[in-house]
């Protein structure tokens, strides 16, 4: 393999491992196809078309890297477009397939362009800017885990319970109440079934749940007649409602 | 070539001192970097690995802060703007600074840039939560469910018209596996890196130095969006990026060699086509541009014609050629796209800019009849601290103090370049758009254009803090204090653009962007879409609404997307013909009660759409009586409560006869 290549051939190997990523799903299960899906997507269309309409080392690495990512971009866009189109539409085996092929023909252009010549050569980084690099790369790492942690811990400060009633998709004189512990801690509900009149139909004295936990019943409404059935979560032996809930039947002729 | 600055320090000969201030000469201007020797070794990016970690640091600190501010911690804002200098101060200074090379420079542009990203990212680290990005999330997730494009968006019908933003986040999501969020950050990182280097090669190319090319570049990073507004999942923000693209592959096609590119000119037309389908007013301003650089190059032209300048004139006519090809291109295919997608748009822009001109006109003519914007007052008339004030205040004058300095060297060393010509127009643009920031709906306008006005800004202000220094004043004290300015731009550019309330996280606040999205709301948000189903027609307040219409997948029922002003059902003190009519003609399923708007005025200066009685005037929350009339109805249900939230099923008022 020509040395002059090397950036070429990387493009080429990025591709052929997204293509594998497709066509295995147990590759698609590793970072492998993160690594490489990355550079698929936002850099090696657009390096490699550059490449193939630059095949001097001309221009510099700075606009090089700049109309790669411009172009890789533009041409996710308009790929998209043309995607939209076909009747797969965007899906991952599309993408990876158009991405992919542009990729390996703008490489094959740019190779067959290019001439042997050194390509980017980059000084040895001083171990001070090594570890400095690596430095301000664990500062951001840190400030990505210490706000993400922070955010995550503080939806945790406010827990609240869901109560919902809805009909019965399958049974026309069937409701479900059901409720969902997103508090804190586990939590025990005393729920109440009532009729229209405000009378006691069903009575369940001690649901515990844990927090995540739902908890579902089937009440019984009658069709035939309109009207309403109310649900009632109290809060262990607490008699003020918490939360409650309630369903209108409709009358029969609509 | 253009020279590196540490060398062009040394044209002393060139200098031209005035009783005031020393101009200092920029690079000799030469034809095209790219002659630059190829095998060329780059030294380590010393600078860049030396600001690095303080600016790193510093997003750390801002993590800490935005901890702080949720745990409603007093120390939480000091900590913020600490690590706010922290985190712009070094590259800033460095910019300013002469000593660096143009590699550096690069290095610590693309630095800046992505720190600016990085404050918005830390913000929002767990979902999209801003108004933009939630509208922009339905239209993904509609994109990534249906595998085509232009599905109907309830929330932001015109996102769906304008999909590139959508299109590359599927690209990666679908060749990454990677979840919409995460794939949504890369391509945000990646749309400020493309906009900062982009920008930084543009202006080197017109400024003939890398010096100001980096200040210029800082200078516009300090424009009021670039933080908040451009940092969202939102369609401007790649379209920023598209067009700095265009700018600078116009601008190296300038030079003979330039235009005799193929691959400069596809690279332009690619970029150009993305921008058509990614986002409207960024074409439009981006063929306004060419449109007025091609005018301000056939003007010069003219001049050096009539001054003899045979060979400039013709130059300057094949540029303005040049220019106006890609300013063709950009109008047709932006106006074929208008009037074949996405017509939508005309009624969505076209009133946010007719409003405020109106309104500013008004306060003028008649300053009785309107009242007045109070800048840096949200809707519970709330101020933000004098500090905060002060600082933005001190930003947008410095650059109003900048400006003549740097039209009059534009004057002296640019004038007879049109594109400079025009960046300067655009500059002079800015301060005269503030006013529009006065009256109620002017922000819609105001707020739209510093994006694009500080790429001329950030020119015309780099020449002045590049080239100008008193001259009595040591040269360190010098960049030193132009340092310090460039800081305080930077850390004023998000206070114009970003109002206090929602600056840092925290608790639920009423309407107030990302603090009004809370685990509750999308906890509801989550039972709409698995046990209601999607598409539901829903009607509920703004953010719930947000949340409904992008985690819940619900059509929600508001004014942009079907002239519904839902704000009177919940409004209204009973249930009465007219609300019943309303419902039933918006063919409403659910309506969603957020209890706790009865409890605080709403940030954002409405509850439910900005035509709703006594938007960005009320005094008193929603009465609680008017939303608890829900619950006295026979035939309406409260099939889902959750303490703060409840959705009512209004259908059978809807299918009433």
């Amino acid at each position: 393999m020509r040395s002059d290549l090397l950036d070429l051939s990387i493009l080429i190997g990025i591709v052929v491992v997204a293509q594998l990523t497709q066509a295995s799903a147990l590759i698609a299960a590793t970072p492998v196809r993160i690594v490489v899906g990355i550079p698929l997507a936002l850099f090696a269309p657009g390096y490699a078309l550059v490449s193939a309409a630059w095949p001097s080392v001309r221009p510099h690495w700075p606009k090089r890297i700049t109309l790669a990512l411009g172009v890789s971009v533009s041409v996710d866009i308009l790929v998209g477009l043309v995607l939209n189109l076909t009747g797969q539409g965007l899906r991952p085996s599309t993408w990876t397939f158009a991405l992919g092929a542009i990729t390996l023909v703008a490489c094959a252009v740019a190779a067959v362009r290019r001439p042997h010549v050194r390509w980017f050569t980059f000084g040895r980084p001083r171990p001070a800017s090594f570890v400095a690099g690596a430095g301000a790369a664990g500062f951001v790492l840190a400030a990505a885990v210490v706000a993400t942690a922070g955010a995550a811990a503080h939806e945790q400060q406010d827990g609240f319970t869901q109560m919902w009633i809805r009909p019965d998709a399958t049974d026309s004189s069937s409701a479900n109440v059901t409720l969902r512990n997103l508090e804190l801690a586990p939590m025990s509900y005393h729920v109440q079934i009532l009729d229209d009149n405000g009378q006691v139909t069903l009575d369940i004295p001690d649901i515990a749940l844990d927090p995540g936990q739902t908890w579902q019943t089937a009440v019984t409404i009658d069709p035939s007649s309109s009207g309403a059935v109310n649900a009632v979560a109290y809060i262990g032996s607490d008699t003020t409602p918490y939360r409650r809930v309630r369903l209108v039947t409709p009358s029969p002729q609509g | 070539m253009i020279r590196e600055d540490a060398q062009s320090r040394n044209f002393g000969p060139l200098a031209t001192a005035t009783a005031e201030v020393v101009l200092e000469a920029p690079p000799s201007p030469v034809v095209d970097r790219d002659e630059v020797a190829s095998a060329r070794v780059e030294r380590p990016l010393g600078w860049v690995a030396a600001t690095s970690v303080p600016t790193a640091a510093g997003l750390l600190i801002i993590a800490l802060a935005y901890n702080a501010a949720r745990d409603e911690v007093s120390w939480a804002r000091g900590l913020f703007w600490l690590g706010m200098i922290l985190s712009f101060a070094p590259t800033a200074i460095g910019l300013v600074h002469p000593g660096p090379r143009r590699v550096e420079r690069l290095g610590m542009v693309a630095l800046l840039g992505l720190t600016g990203y990085g404050i918005k990212a830390l913000y929002s680290p767990l979902r999209f939560n801003l108004t933009d990005e939630m509208q922009h999330l339905r239209s993904i997730n509609d994109m990534i469910s249906t595998g085509h494009l232009f599905t109907f968006n309830p929330i932001l019908q015109v996102s769906p018209l304008y999909p590139g933003l959508e299109i590359v986040t599927n690209a990666l999501v679908s060749v990454t596996g990677l979840p919409v969020f995460a794939a949504g950050n890369i391509v945000l990182a990646t749309a400020h890196l493309l906009l900062v280097l982009a920008l930084f090669l543009f202006y080197e190319r017109v400024g003939h130095s890398a010096r100001l090319a980096g200040v210029a570049t800082l200078v516009y990073v300090a424009n009021p969006n670039y933080v908040y507004l451009d940092g969202q999942f939102a369609y401007e923000t790649l379209g920023l990026g598209l067009m700095a693209v265009v700018l600078y592959a116009a601008v190296a096609r300038r030079t003979p060699a330039g235009r005799r590119s193929v691959g400069l000119l596809a690279a332009a037309v690619l970029a150009i086509g993305a921008l058509i389908v990614t986002h409207h007013f960024t074409q439009f301003v981006l063929a306004a541009f060419l449109v007025a650089w091609a005018i301000c190059t056939v003007g010069v032209a003219l001049i050096q014609r009539r001054a003899g300048l045979t060979q400039a004139y013709v130059n300057g006519l094949q540029e303005a050629s040049s220019v106006a090809a890609l300013a063709a291109v950009c109008l047709v295919a932006g106006v074929f796209w208008l009037v074949e997608v996405a017509g939508a748009v005309v009624d969505y822009l076209g009133p946010n800019f007719v409003i405020g001109l109106v309104q500013l006109y008004q306060l003028i003519t008649n300053p009785g009849a309107l009242q007045a914007r109070v800048p840096f007052r949200d809707g519970t008339q709330q101020t933000a601290p004098f500090g905060e004030q002060m600082i933005a205040y001190a930003s947008i004058l410095l650059v109003i103090i900048a400006l003549p300095f740097g039209l009059r060297l534009l004057w002296q060393r640019h004038r007879f370049d049109g594109l400079a010509v025009m960046l300067a127009a655009a500059g002079v643009a800015y301060p005269l758009s503030l006013p529009l920031r006065l009256v109620p709906d002017g922000i819609a306008t105001a707020g739209r254009l510093p994006e694009f006005l500080y790429i001329g800004l950030g020119f015309v202000a780099a020449l002045a803090i590049c080239w100008i220094r008193p001259a009595r004043l040591p040269t360190a004290v010098w960049v030193a204090g132009m340092g310090g300015a460039a800081v305080v731009l930077l850390l004023g550019g998000p206070l114009v653009g970003w109002g206090p309330p929602g600056r840092l996280p925290g608790g639920y606040v009423v309407s107030s962007d990302a603090r009004s999205v809370q685990p509750e709301g999308l906890a509801a948000a989550g039972f709409a879409r698995d046990v209601l189903g999607p598409n539901q027609f829903i009607a509920a307040d703004r953010f719930d609404a947000l949340m409904m219409g992008s985690y819940g997948e619900q059509h929600v029922l508001d004014v942009s997307n079907g002239h519904v002003d839902a704000s009177r059902v919940f409004l209204s003190p009973t249930l009465d013909g007219a609300v019943r009519f309303l419902i039933r003609a918006s063919a409403m399923n659910y309506a969603v009660v957020d209890w706790r708007l009865t409890q605080g005025l709403p940030a954002a200066g409405m509850y439910y759409e900005n035509t709703e009685p006594g938007a960005f005037q009320h005094t008193t929350p929603v009465d609680p009586q008017a939303l608890a009339k829900f619950d006295q109805e026979p035939d309406i249900s409260r099939v889902y409560d959750s303490g703060n939230i409840s959705i009512y099923d209004v259908g059978l008022i809807r299918d009433a006869q």
